[in-house]
């Protein structure tokens, strides 16, 4: 107890330490936070597009369903076209946005200059065309199955999210605090695997050890005092994105003190394997900690996305714990999270039995 | 019986020997000090002794109680002040007091009241709440004393504990070790300031390649290398004076054994038995000489280690 309270002590009193786990994390929130919030704002509106559209070569039902499509688009103010060199013209003066020909089946596009507006009628009629394709099929196969489709129940942004279970609007704020959450986390971590070094290094190692206090005992307290400063890695990360940047976990408390129970079983996962590594090397535990957990956190997609490998990125820790993570708060399911709980549980009682061990009976002195 | 007994120690780096077939005792109550260069083995036989480390072969016993068989026992009664400063630096003074006074068992009031005592033994009672990082080097070597003591060890293992300090703190720090002895604690001390184990030891080892060269009180090892002391009169020659009939004249007193004369000086070796010069001063002056200065020199250890070992201390 007494080792316990001793290092939360150095822990609340070191300002290197404080910052490291309570406001680099909060700074990092704060930073991408902001940034991020800044990439959801978009930067063009694309609705009330306006466009002239003809129709050429096509059936009743081609032009019926495409007339329909564009009276109906919220986005589009499609007028029939009366000329089509006429319409190009205003195309060109950048009066309309786009000249939209249906020619049979096939949907051709003559644009202005405006990009955003081009990519985002590219979209929609890419768009519509497989959606064509498929109802088309659908009417040459089973022509009945069209009359339980509801045509007003199409998907939105809203609906899907409903359906989902999620009942929030979801940002990319929401993956960046969990995965800059699990990164501080595995940054941490790395202090622990220099804990035994670190008390070399002052001399308080030989003080303690050649007292009465068994060396169970002094193993225990130190491991245990470190756990605080995870707390409040954890805490202040998850408080600061959800208040300070409108990061949102879980939508209920059950889910969000799985998380934490998850975040801190975790955290005491990483810590053992820390201090295991720190007793077992005579270098610097950071030395090889930090490059293993950039190496891990790197190819986990924790940095960015695009880096997760196929068949690699998914047996790696961060992972595993982000797609946990995402699993509870995005799909409301706890598999994910309940497996990584009780994995990092199994670790810290392994590699804490270890460590007791190697600790119990090593030389420090060599 | 010996409070502390070292008896044939024997430790091995590899190939290395560090500690050679090493035998002391150490009196209940005494201020015992270990001197040698460094490297010597010193830490080495202090680290043994607290139980730090084991030896390849021999035995350690403090208060009867093995430091291998019995290191439980052994722990409860010693306490150490490491040669390095081992303190935590967020910590206050007390707090550091009382943190490694609580692992031999301190608590509550008995804790505090110790931590308090140790901290007004060492003189830093005006700044327990003072942080170990903000501490001067001879403040903190104070506090690393008191983390040693504040549980009351019946030995008290001290591996040069005055490195690096100031003149004022290192006074402090041996009227500290002195007091302690005084109020019955056994004291083993390690150094390679000469003139620091002369002014606290009441016995001491010299140490050198990890065999014992000597040991004994300081009087003992001076005269393992001599039984004379120098005695230096400075005067003034007259000019045509007969140095031979002078030289000869004092030769003739009794217990001094040789007289050069240099200079305006003369030196005179002596026996040690011999404690009154009177007659020599009176027998210069039958010359007519003035004297200027008369100065008395014993042997100190620099000189016994120089003649035990071959080579100088530091």
């Amino acid at each position: 107890m007494q080792i316990f309270l001793k290092e939360v002590k150095e822990f609340i009193r070191d300002p290197a330490a404080l910052f490291m786990c309570l406001i680099f994390p909060i700074l990092m929130v704060l930073i991408l936070g902001s940034f991020l919030q800044q990439l959801d704002i978009s930067d063009h509106k694309i609705e009330d597009i306006k466009l002239h559209y003809t129709i050429e070569n096509s059936d009743t039902l081609n032009s019926g369903a495409f007339e329909m499509f564009l009276s109906q688009a919220d986005i589009f103010e499609a007028e029939k076209s009366a000329d089509i060199e006429s319409s190009r013209q205003l195309v060109q003066t950048g009066e309309i946005t786009a000249l939209v020909t249906l020619n049979g089946s096939d949907i051709e596009l003559y644009c202005g200059d405006n990009g955003v507006s081009n990519r985002a009628l590219s979209s929609v009629f890419n768009s519509y065309q497989q959606m064509s394709a498929i109802y088309k099929s659908i009417l040459q196969t089973d022509p009945a199955a069209l009359a339980d489709i509801d045509l007003t129940d199409y998907d939105s942004s809203e609906t899907f999210v409903q359906r989902e279970g999620l009942g929030v609007t979801r940002s990319m704020m929401d993956y960046y605090a969990v995965t800059i959450l699990v990164m501080m986390l595995f940054f941490s971590a790395s202090g622990s695997s220099d804990a035994v070094n670190e008390e070399k290094k002052r001399h308080t190692l030989f003080r303690m050890l050649i007292t009465p206090k068994r060396r169970i005992h002094i193993f225990i307290g130190t491991i245990l005092g470190r756990l605080p400063e995870y707390i409040g890695i954890i805490l202040s990360t998850m408080i600061f994105s959800v208040i300070i940047c409108g990061a949102r976990y879980c939508s209920d408390i059950l889910g969000n003190l799985m998380l934490i129970l998850m975040y801190f079983l975790v955290s005491a996962a990483l810590i053992s394997v820390g201090y295991l590594i720190g007793l077992l090397i005579n270098v610097p535990g950071p030395s090889v900690f930090v490059p293993l957990c950039w190496t891990m956190l790197f190819f986990s997609g924790t940095f960015a996305k695009p880096v997760v490998i196929e068949g690699f990125s998914s047996y790696l820790p961060p992972y595993i714990i982000q797609e946990a993570s995402f699993k509870l708060t995005l799909f409301n399911d706890y598999s994910g999270v309940l497996s990584v709980t009780l994995g990092s549980f199994v670790i810290f009682a392994v590699c804490m039995s270890a460590s007791a061990l190697i600790f119990s009976k090593k030389n420090f002195l060599k | 019986m010996a409070f502390v007994k070292v008896d044939n120690l024997i430790k091995n780096y590899g190939s290395f020997c560090a500690v050679d077939s090493l035998s002391f005792e150490v009196e209940q109550g005494e201020i015992f000090g270990l001197l040698g260069p460094n490297g010597a083995g010193k830490s080495t036989t202090i680290n043994i002794i607290t139980t730090l480390d084991e030896q390849n072969s021999g035995t350690v016993t403090v208060n009867g109680y093995d430091t291998v068989k019995q290191r439980a026992e052994v722990r409860k009664i010693i306490g150490t002040v490491p040669q390095d400063i081992a303190l935590y630096p967020f910590l206050s003074a007390i707090e550091n007091v009382k943190f490694f006074a609580s692992l031999y068992g301190l608590k509550g009031k008995e804790l505090e009241e110790s931590a308090m005592r140790a901290l007004e033994f060492t003189g830093l009672s005006e700044h327990a709440k003072l942080k170990a990082k903000k501490m001067s080097g001879g403040m903190k070597r104070r506090l690393n004393i008191a983390c040693g003591i504040a549980h009351h060890p019946k030995l008290i293992v001290m591996d040069e504990p005055t490195v690096g300090v100031d003149a004022q703190s290192r006074e402090h720090i041996l009227n500290a070790i002195t007091l302690l002895r005084d109020k019955g604690a056994t004291v083993i001390y390690t150094s390679h300031y000469m003139h620091e184990v002369e002014e606290i030891c009441d016995r001491m080892a010299i140490i050198d390649h990890g065999r014992l060269v000597a040991q004994g009180t300081e009087k003992e090892l001076v005269s393992m290398i001599t039984d004379s002391k120098t005695i230096t009169v400075t005067t003034r020659f007259p000019h045509g004076f007969d140095h031979n009939g002078f030289t000869e004249q004092l030769k003739l007193l009794p217990d001094v054994n040789s007289v050069r004369c240099e200079d305006n000086t003369v030196r005179l070796d002596v026996r040690l038995t011999s404690s009154d010069f009177s007659y020599i001063i009176d027998e210069i002056k039958k010359f007519s000489l003035p004297l200027n200065a008369v100065q008395s020199t014993v042997p100190n250890l620099d000189a016994v280690f120089l003649a035990l070992t071959g080579h100088e201390l530091r």
